[in-house]
C-alpha cells in the first residue's frame, strides 16, 4: 500500500479522496429524500418500526411473565437488541439494493458502487443512532435516573454493526449482479438471525453449548457490546470486537474484489 | 489500475514493460505489506515470546440435594436458575481482587509474572497499579462456567508448568474454603434462630412447673381441682341415694303402719343422708369451702400456663429438628473433578497458528487497502 502511494503524485490521492467524499455526501443527501420521501410520515417510520418491535416483545415478555436477564430494564434491553439488529439488517438490505436502485446514477463516472453503499451505510448508521437516542430519551422520562455506562463502547458496538451491515451489503450487491436468485434467498437466509442474535437474551444467560454455537454470529457480539456500553452492571464477557472486525475485514475484502469482477456487467446493462 | 502511465515517458509504453512494471509493483507491495510483517511476526512468536504453560482443572459446587441440571432452553432461555448460583459465586470469587491478593501474598504471583527472564511484552510490570495487575490477572486466569453441566473450568497460564499448576491448586484450595465457610455460615444462621426459640420455650416450661410445685407445697391440697371434682362426685352419689331412700320411704307408707320398725329405720336413713348432703354442700360452696375455691382460682392459671409452655416447647423442638434437616440439605461443597494438570508442552504461543492468522490478516488488509486506494484514485481521474 505504502509502495503504491509512493509511486503516485501525492496530490492525486488527496484530490480523489475529496472527490469521493463529495460524491458520498451528495449521495447520502439524496438518499434522505428517496428513503423516506414517498411516505407521508417520512423519517418517523424509521423510529416507529423499532418501536413496534419493542412494544410487541415487551408485551410478550409481560404475558409470558419472563424477566430480563440480570434484571435489566425491559425497554433498553430490547432497544439495544432491536436497534442494533435492525441497523445491521437494514444496512445490508439497502447495500444489496444499491445497484438496482441507482442504476441511473452509475452512468456518471464519478459514482461507484462503493460510494452508493458507503452513502447508504452512513445514512442508516446515523438514522439508527438517532432512533436509539430517541427511544432511550423517551424511556428516560419514565424512570427516575438513567446512567449510561460507557458511551464509547456503545457507539463502537453500533459502528461495528453498521460496518458489518455495509460489508454484507457490499457482498450481496456483487452477488446480485451475478444472479438475481441471491435476492430471493436472502430473506429466508437472514430470517433465522432474528432469533439467534440475542434480541431477547444475553450470551451470558445461555447454556455453554448453545452459547458457543451462537457466538459464531457476529451480530450477537455487536448487541452484547452495545449492552455492555449501556448497562452499568452488565458486562458481556463473550463479546469480541476483534471477531466482528475479522468479519468486517473478510466481507469488505470479498465484497470489494467481487465488485471489481462484476463491474463491467453492470455498466453494460 | 489506471495509473497515469503517460507521465512516465515513452519508454514504458510497450506492453511487456508495462507488465513488468506492474509485476514489480505487486512484488514490492506484497513484500512490504505481507512478507515483511509475517517475518517479523514469526520472529516475535517464535523467538521473542516466552512460552506459557496452561494448567486446566475442572470442578463443581455440589449441593446435598443436587438439583437436576437445567433444561436446554434455546431462544427463550431465562435468567439462570439457582442451581448455577453457587458456581457463579465461586467463579466471581476466583476472579476477584481478594483471590489475586491471596496469590500475591502467599504464592508469589508478582515474583513469577514480573520475572526478568520473561520477555518484555508478556511480562507484568512490577510497578503497575493494582487495577493493571488485576487486568493482567484476568488475562492469564480464566474460569469458564458451563451451566448445562454445572461445571467450572479453571485455566491458568504461567511461564512454567509447575507454577501454573501451583497457582491453579491455590485457587482451588481457596475456593473450597470459601464454599465451606459459606455453607457452615448458612447452617449456623438457620439453626441458631430455632435453637434460641427452643431455649426460651425450655425456660418458660421449667418456670411454669416450678410455680405449680410451689403452689402445691404452700396449700394443703395437692390438686384442688381434682378434690373439688371428687366432692362433686360424692355429692351426686349422695343425692341419688337420698332420692332412692325417699322413694322407698313413700312406698313403705302405703304398705306399713306408721311407727313400724321398717318405717323408722327408713326415716333415719333419709335424714342421715340429708345431713351428709348438707355437709358436703357446705364444704363446696359454704363458709368452709372458701379455701378450696381460693386454691382453685390460684391453681387454674398455673396449670394452663404449664400446658401452654409444654406445647410451645414441643413445637420449638420440632422446628429445630426441621431447621437441622433443612440446613443439612443446603450443605454445599466443592468437588474437584480434575486436578490441575501438569502441562508438558507450552500451549502458548502456537507459532504456526498465530503466524498463519497474521498472514491472512495481512492479505486482507493489503487487499482492502489496495482496492480502496484504487477506488479513491478513480475519482481523481474522472
Amino acid at each position: 500500500m505504502s509502495g503504491a502511494v509512493a509511486t503516485l503524485p501525492r496530490g492525486e490521492l488527496t484530490r480523489g479522496l475529496m472527490a469521493q467524499l463529495r460524491v458520498v455526501h451528495a449521495l447520502a443527501l439524496r438518499e434522505t429524500r428517496t428513503r423516506f420521501g414517498q411516505n407521508k410520515l417520512g423519517y418517523v417510520w424509521a423510529l416507529l418500526e423499532p418501536l413496534f418491535w419493542i412494544g410487541t416483545f415487551a408485551g410478550l415478555f409481560e404475558v409470558a411473565d419472563r424477566g430480563t436477564p440480570g434484571g435489566m430494564a425491559i425497554v433498553p434491553f430490547l432497544a439495544t437488541g432491536v436497534v442494533t439488529y435492525e441497523l445491521v439488517m437494514k444496512t445490508a438490505n439497502k447495500g444489496s439494493q444499491a445497484i438496482n436502485g441507482n442504476k441511473a446514477l452509475l452512468f456518471y463516472p464519478q459514482v461507484q458502487t462503493l460510494d452508493l453503499i458507503l452513502a447508504r451505510g452512513a445514512l442508516e448508521l446515523a438514522t439508527y443512532a438517532v432512533v436509539f437516542a430517541l427511544i432511550i430519551g423517551g424511556w428516560a422520562f419514565t424512570v427516575p435516573r438513567v446512567r449510561i455506562d460507557d458511551l464509547l463502547v456503545l457507539m463502537n458496538g453500533l459502528l461495528l454493526a453498521g460496518l458489518l451491515g455495509m460489508g454484507l451489503g457490499l457482498v450481496l450487491c456483487g452477488l446480485n449482479v451475478l444472479s438475481p436468485t441471491v435476492e430471493r434467498i436472502r430473506g429466508p437466509l437472514f430470517r433465522p438471525l432474528f432469533w439467534v442474535s440475542g434480541l431477547f437474551f444475553t450470551a451470558e444467560s445461555l447454556p455453554k453449548q448453545v452459547r458457543d454455537m451462537l457466538l459464531y454470529n457476529p451480530i450477537l457480539h455487536c448487541i452484547e457490546m452495545v449492552r455492555t456500553g449501556f448497562f452499568p452492571d452488565y458486562h458481556a464477557r463473550h463479546a469480541e470486537p476483534m471477531y466482528v472486525g475479522a468479519w468486517i475485514l473478510g466481507l469488505f475484502f470479498f465484497g470489494l474484489t467481487l465488485e471489481r469482477r462484476v463491474r463491467h456487467k453492470v455498466q453494460l446493462t | 489500475m489506471n495509473a497515469p502511465l503517460e507521465t512516465k515517458g515513452p519508454a514504458v509504453n510497450t506492453v511487456r514493460q508495462l507488465r513488468r512494471m506492474r509485476a514489480r509493483r505487486l512484488v514490492r507491495r506484497l513484500g512490504l505489506g505481507v512478507v515483511l510483517p509475517t517475518i517479523l511476526a514469526t520472529l516475535y512468536y517464535g523467538v521473542l515470546v516466552t512460552p506459557q504453560f496452561e494448567s486446566v482443572s475442572s470442578f463443581t459446587v455440589q449441593a446435598a440435594d443436587a438439583p437436576a441440571a437445567p433444561q436446554l432452553e434455546l431462544i427463550f432461555a431465562s435468567v439462570p436458575g439457582n442451581a448455577g448460583r453457587d458456581a457463579q459465586l465461586v467463579r466471581e470469587h476466583a476472579l476477584s481482587r481478594d483471590m489475586l491478593k491471596h496469590l500475591i501474598e502467599n504464592h508469589g504471583f508478582i515474583e513469577h509474572y514480573a520475572d526478568d527472564s520473561v520477555d518484555f511484552t508478556s511480562r507484568l510490570d512490577a510497578s503497575s497499579g493494582s487495577e493493571e495487575i488485576h487486568d493482567y490477572y484476568l488475562d492469564h486466569f480464566e474460569v469458564e462456567y458451563d451451566s448445562a453441566a454445572g461445571l467450572l473450568k479453571l485455566r491458568v497460564r504461567a511461564f512454567d508448568a509447575e507454577s501454573a499448576q501451583r497457582f491453579a491448586q491455590a485457587i482451588l484450595d481457596k475456593s473450597e474454603s470459601m464454599v465451606n465457610d459459606l455453607s457452615s455460615r448458612a447452617r449456623t444462621d438457620r439453626t441458631s434462630l430455632a435453637q434460641g426459640e427452643l431455649e426460651r420455650a425450655e425456660t418458660r416450661l421449667s418456670e411454669a412447673r416450678a410455680a405449680l410445685t410451689e403452689a402445691q407445697s404452700e396449700g394443703s391440697e395437692l390438686d384442688p381441682v381434682q378434690s373439688a371434682a371428687a366432692l362433686y362426685e360424692l355429692r351426686a352419689q349422695l343425692e341419688a341415694q337420698l332420692a332412692s331412700a325417699r322413694a322407698e320411704l313413700s312406698a313403705l307408707r302405703g304398705t306399713s303402719a306408721m311407727g313400724s320398725p321398717e318405717m323408722v329405720a327408713q326415716q333415719r336413713r333419709v335424714s342421715a343422708l340429708q345431713r351428709q348432703l348438707d355437709e358436703q354442700n357446705e364444704r363446696l360452696v359454704g363458709e368452709s369451702g372458701a379455701s378450696l375455691r381460693a386454691a382453685i382460682s390460684r391453681f387454674e392459671p398455673l396449670v394452663v400456663e404449664k400446658e401452654f409452655a409444654e406445647r410451645a416447647y414441643s413445637s420449638a423442638l420440632s422446628s429445630l429438628e426441621m431447621a437441622r434437616v433443612d440446613a443439612a440439605r443446603q450443605h454445599r461443597y466443592l468437588v474437584t473433578l480434575a486436578d490441575p494438570s501438569h502441562p508438558s508442552d507450552a500451549t502458548y504461543p502456537n507459532v504456526l497458528w498465530s503466524v498463519l492468522t497474521f498472514l491472512v490478516l495481512c492479505f486482507a488488509v493489503m487487499g482492502i487497502g489496495t482496492l480502496l486506494v484504487a477506488s479513491v484514485r478513480e475519482h481523481a481521474n474522472v
